[in-house]
């Protein structure tokens, strides 16, 4: 079994406030979250018969992803110490949603179409969208040939779907 | 929400911290959905939450800042 592995940009936030509080021991403590997540990986391959994670990062959380795999392969202590194949032994495939790679072909179909209005819409084309490029990436993987043009692979993938959004929003211009 | 203009960090007092597991962003108000339909449908195909983990961060700090355990 594959693992899923969400990266989410959006949180809902606890706000507690603790007048008395020292400073120095308690408001500056912060949540290690990139060894949270080396750590999590780890357990979750090893508790799933060694099969790799996929990751589903989105927004700004497809740059933090970015973040992560350098600090996890970087020498501690400013790295995780993972070593230099921590990534390829613990990812299987990384799916980014709506991620901010200097702009996007999906954003003129989004402005275009204002399909965040309409959730029925939105939600049909994502559901599609998430599951023709979880299927294509993870095929692609197994085969040598293309292995190593992921990337290439994902933004022809991309421009396809934006072709068919279009298709699908605007049957007369397209 | 807002940080210390300083330290960049928590101001003097107060913490916002993300939540935590998959209830952090499946939807993002009442009837507008983030991952919940996503998390529906792999929960359909045999997905669960020891397969399934929702990596909530604090995305108002720098990115380096998420691990810094002591400032």
């Amino acid at each position: 079994m594959i693992i899923d592995f969400a990266l989410s940009f959006y949180f809902r936030t606890l706000l507690n406030v603790f007048p008395f509080a020292n400073n120095n021991l308690i408001d500056q403590v912060r949540d290690q979250t990139l060894s949270r997540i080396k750590s999590n990986i780890e357990l979750m391959v090893s508790t799933n018969g060694g099969n790799k994670a996929v990751i589903i990062p989105h927004s700004m959380g497809v740059l933090y992803f970015l973040h992560f795999m350098k600090w996890v392969e970087a020498p501690a202590p400013m790295g995780g110490g993972g070593g230099p194949d921590w990534c390829s032994k613990y990812i299987k495939a990384i799916v980014n949603i709506g991620g901010p790679f200097l702009g996007v072909p999906k954003a003129i179909a989004g402005l275009f179409s204002a399909e965040a209005r309409d959730i029925a819409v939105a939600r049909y084309i994502f559901f599609m969208a998430m599951l023709v490029i979880m299927a294509m990436l993870v095929t692609r993987l197994h085969d040598d040939l293309y292995g190593c043009s992921l990337v290439h692979q994902y933004f022809t993938l991309a421009r396809m779907i934006m072709l068919v959004t279009m298709n699908y929003m605007f049957p007369s211009i397209v | 929400m807002s940080l210390d203009n300083e330290t960049g960090m928590d101001p003097p007092g107060i913490r916002v911290r993300p939540v935590s597991g998959l209830v952090a962003a499946d939807y993002f108000a009442a009837g507008y959905f983030v991952w919940a339909v996503l998390i529906a449908n792999l929960a359909r195909i045999g997905y669960e939450e020891k397969t399934m983990y929702m990596a909530a961060y604090d995305w108002r700090i720098s990115f380096q800042n998420t691990e810094v355990s002591l400032f």
